[in-house]
């Protein structure tokens, strides 16, 4: 197969696939209605008339738009990069000390095999039922992954690398920078990474829970409607959602890494 | 088929292509029961696609091979294949004599004593008796390969086919081995098709050297090596028919510029 | 120059539990960090109770029968889930990492149904198949096959093609080598995604029960605990036994991985 052809299709397939998954679904729930599996056709609908009903100046986006999706992207975000700041500072702090390890992770093992909700209720005491809390508690999850993987690459950079930045007596602030730093960013990606997806579930579940507005309340009152094109539309709209952020890392994943893989040669 | 002199590999008019690019173009050659054989040339020189071709891993563009006179299409059953890379062709999760059985497995007619026997008899020949029950990766590279030598010689093949081997290991390591895979050769009967590109070693180890050419490659000459059976390390390397021979291989390897 | 690693001599018995004393320590000091916090510098503002009496709780709690039915129940729908969720995406992920055109079709697929999260899920699947143990089991299957689909795809597309070479060149088909090549190499890959699986099945049961009102399972008792407004004091050691729970599978998991592919780690260590 000689090169052209394949990077188109490359770029095609995944295009295909998503065709191919959209037909088959409309063919099947076309071919044997079920009320709790609409077609595509009327899920998008469902989706453009929730959110994307508005007037042109806005985009074409609704006022629904507006108060339920937009406070959830927030607090998604917020509460990613709060979990992931926290994580990384942490696992840095933690991993440069191999000598705390003995005590600190196994503490560190059982906080993070607690699941998500059963700390919902501690987080509601904590504070309260608005936004900080639903952010708080999507950074808890999002701290996790990348709290370990964070310790995991600190700890693991090549022995060459440190003995050489030693040798050539290069000062510690330096060090971090140039030789720690871009050898645990592979993991840390990697921590990012499931964070994002991390995020999106606690994300949901908080709004699942004294919440009056976001993509997970939008989902219960479907479902208390009995409305399932709107529930499945919620459902792909986290999809997209889902799939842009995680698009949005990698990409920005290539340039660093790529950036800091230079680097490293220089060194 | 009896008859030492008759072609046990017959290779004719090999050729392979990758895409547009012509890789092998027009190999010619034969093989006796217990010979030999080394082939040497620049890299590049599709050395390791001739003997993907040969052990059946790779399909030829156009060309025959022949086994015993009859036409080879698959992997032939009577061939084994030596890997450069030990580390990777080994299989880390088996064990030593795990590995060594694994061709065995597939073949019915053995029993599993008869199978035990021989993993045992084979890694006694390659000097690792005892190491059974250890895993490569608790082995050196020298004797990481040595089990992938023991694990085609389990198999009793007629055509020992080896890929560069000794070119991972450090160069007291490769004469050790090399010495062993003489000792081996001695031993066992079976005809041997050694691919390196070190000049030397393709002079020291076998009775006739094929020198090829850079891609599309050819089989530029066919030198049979003179020097006496018995070899050693340091004596046949001074003599001077072995640098002769050198010089030789290496004029055909340095001087073509096609 | 041959190295060949020695079987390591019997450690004594101080130097072997060093590491279970470090731990223990650790958590000393970190509950003792809690309390200070929660009684002197009133965090929480007094509806947190302080740590001692939620770790005692939680010890009465192991030997509740009435919590222990519930720990069952999670299990079990997890369990099922999770077996089914293996069912469907080890052998689908063995194919679809086996051929070049299938891998990247099915690499699209993956990354565009992966991020859906199985939580938003929860209302409708509620809704399809009720509040008991099917929905549970459902709702896992669907959330664990992504990740072990995806272990296995990419498992198996990576193996080396070196180590498949020589089971070819030894006269191994397709299927021999699938089965004696193949899926060894792929097992500690396709074991991390199990892992993860294990841990998202847990936090689906136990959102499902929290949302639905199910009869059985942690999320119920918590629902139930924090509801009765019996103090929180339950509800938290509810939780702490939900995370020591958590914490021993993933112990487990973990050593199971350990032993039983000892041969990744030290294959990297040797310098492959």
């Amino acid at each position: 197969m000689n090169s052209v052809a394949n990077r188109v299709l490359r770029v095609a397939l995944p295009l295909i696939v998503l065709a191919a998954v959209i037909g088959i679904w409309q063919l099947v729930t076309t071919l044997a209605p079920s009320f709790f599996f609409p077609t595509a056709t009327r899920i998008g609908d469902a989706i453009a008339d929730l959110y994307f009903s508005g007037p042109p100046e806005h985009f074409f986006l609704s006022d629904a738009f507006f108060s339920e999706v937009v406070p959830s992207l927030a607090r998604l975000f917020s509460g990613w990069a709060l979990g992931a700041l926290v994580g990384i500072i942490l696992g840095f702090v933690v991993g440069l000390l191999p000598r705390v390890a003995g005590y600190v992770d196994p503490v560190l093992q059982f906080l993070r095999s607690v699941p998500p909700p059963v700390i919902i209720p501690l987080y509601l005491i904590l504070f309260g039922i608005g936004d900080e809390m639903k952010v708080l508690f999507i950074a808890t999850g999002v701290l996790w992954p990348v709290l370990l993987n964070t310790i995991d690459g600190v700890r693991n950079v090549p022995t060459t690398q440190l003995d050489t930045a030693q040798a050539f007596k290069i000062r510690v602030p330096d060090r971090l920078l140039h030789v720690v730093l871009p050898a645990a960013l592979p993991k840390i990606f990697a921590g990012l990474t499931i964070g994002v997806a991390v995020a999106i579930v606690v994300m949901v579940l908080s709004e699942m829970f004294a919440a009056t507005n976001g993509i997970g309340y939008m989902l219960l009152q479907g479902q208390r409607g009995f409305r399932f094109p709107d529930m499945w539309g919620e459902v792909v709209l986290l999809g997209i959602i889902g799939f842009l952020f995680n698009t949005l890392l990698l990409f920005v994943e290539h340039r660093v890494l790529k950036w800091h893989r230079q680097s490293k040669g220089t060194i | 088929m009896s008859g030492s002199d008759r072609p046990l590999l017959e290779v004719r008019e090999l050729r392979h292509q990758y895409g547009s690019h012509e890789v092998i173009g027009g190999i010619n050659l034969s093989l006796t029961p217990g010979e030999f054989v080394a082939i040497v040339g620049p890299s590049g020189a599709g050395k390791t696609t001739l003997l993907r071709t040969l052990s059946g891993l790779l399909r030829p563009t156009s060309g025959d091979i022949f086994m015993h006179g009859e036409k080879v299409d698959s992997v032939p059953s009577e061939l084994a294949m030596v890997f450069q890379d030990y580390s990777r062709s080994l299989f880390p999760w088996m064990t030593v004599a795990a590995n060594v059985n694994f061709p065995l497995r597939r073949m019915r007619q053995l029993s599993k004593a008869e199978r035990a026997e021989r993993v045992r008899e084979s890694l006694e020949s390659v000097g690792l008796a005892g190491t059974e029950r250890k895993y490569p990766w608790q082995l050196s590279g020298g004797m990481q390969q040595r089990v992938a030598i023991a694990r085609a010689l389990a198999y009793r093949p007629s055509v020992l086919l080896m890929d560069e081997p000794f070119a991972s290991v450090d160069a007291q390591t490769r004469m050790d081995l090399e010495d062993l895979i003489l000792r081996v050769w001695e031993t066992h009967p079976m005809t041997v098709l050694f691919v390196t590109h070190d000049i030397d070693e393709s002079v020291y180890l076998s009775q006739r050297v094929l020198v090829l050419s850079k891609s599309p490659t050819r089989v530029v000459r066919d030198i049979a090596v003179p020097l006496p059976r018995a070899r050693d390390q340091f004596a046949t390397k001074a003599l001077p028919e072995f640098a002769a021979l050198r010089e030789e291989i290496a004029g055909h390897i340095l001087g073509r510029t096609t | 120059m041959s190295s060949i690693a020695s079987s390591r001599p019997p450690r004594r018995f101080v130097e072997r539990t060093a590491g279970v004393r470090r731990a223990l320590l650790g958590f000393v000091g970190a509950i003792v960090l809690a309390e200070v916090a929660i009684r002197f510098f009133d965090l929480g503002g007094g509806y947190l109770p302080p740590i001692t009496e939620v770790l005692l709780r939680a010890a009465t709690l192991i030997f509740d029968p009435v919590f222990l039915v519930d720990v069952g129940a999670t299990l079990l729908a997890a369990l099922i889930g999770l077996v089914i969720g293996c069912l469907i995406a080890i052998p689908l992920g063995t194919l679809f990492g086996s051929s070049s055109l299938a891998f990247t079709a099915s690499r699209a697929l993956v990354e565009f149904l992966r991020p859906i999260p199985s939580t938003a899920l929860i209302p409708i699947v509620i809704l399809i198949l009720g509040q008991q143990i099917e929905m549970k089991v459902a709702l896992v299957a669907f959330a664990t096959t992504w990740p072990l689909l995806y272990n296995t795809i990419y498992g198996v597309h990576d193996v080396d093609p070196v180590a498949k070479d020589s089971a070819r060149a030894f006269g191994y088909g397709r299927f021999g080598v699938l089965a004696f090549v193949v899926l060894p190499s792929a097992a500690p890959f396709i074991f991390t995604g199990l892992r993860f699986a294990v841990s998202i099945a847990l936090i689906v049961t136990i959102s499902a029960e929290m949302l639905a009102a199910s009869q059985h399972g942690i999320g119920r008792f918590i629902l139930l605990a924090n509801s009765a407004g019996i103090g929180y004091t339950t509800v938290f050691a509810a939780a702490t036994v939900a995370g020591l729970l958590g914490w021993l599978i993933n112990w487990a998991l973990e050593r199971t991985q350990k032993r039983a592919f000892k041969w990744t780690a030290e294959a990297i260590g040797s310098g492959r």
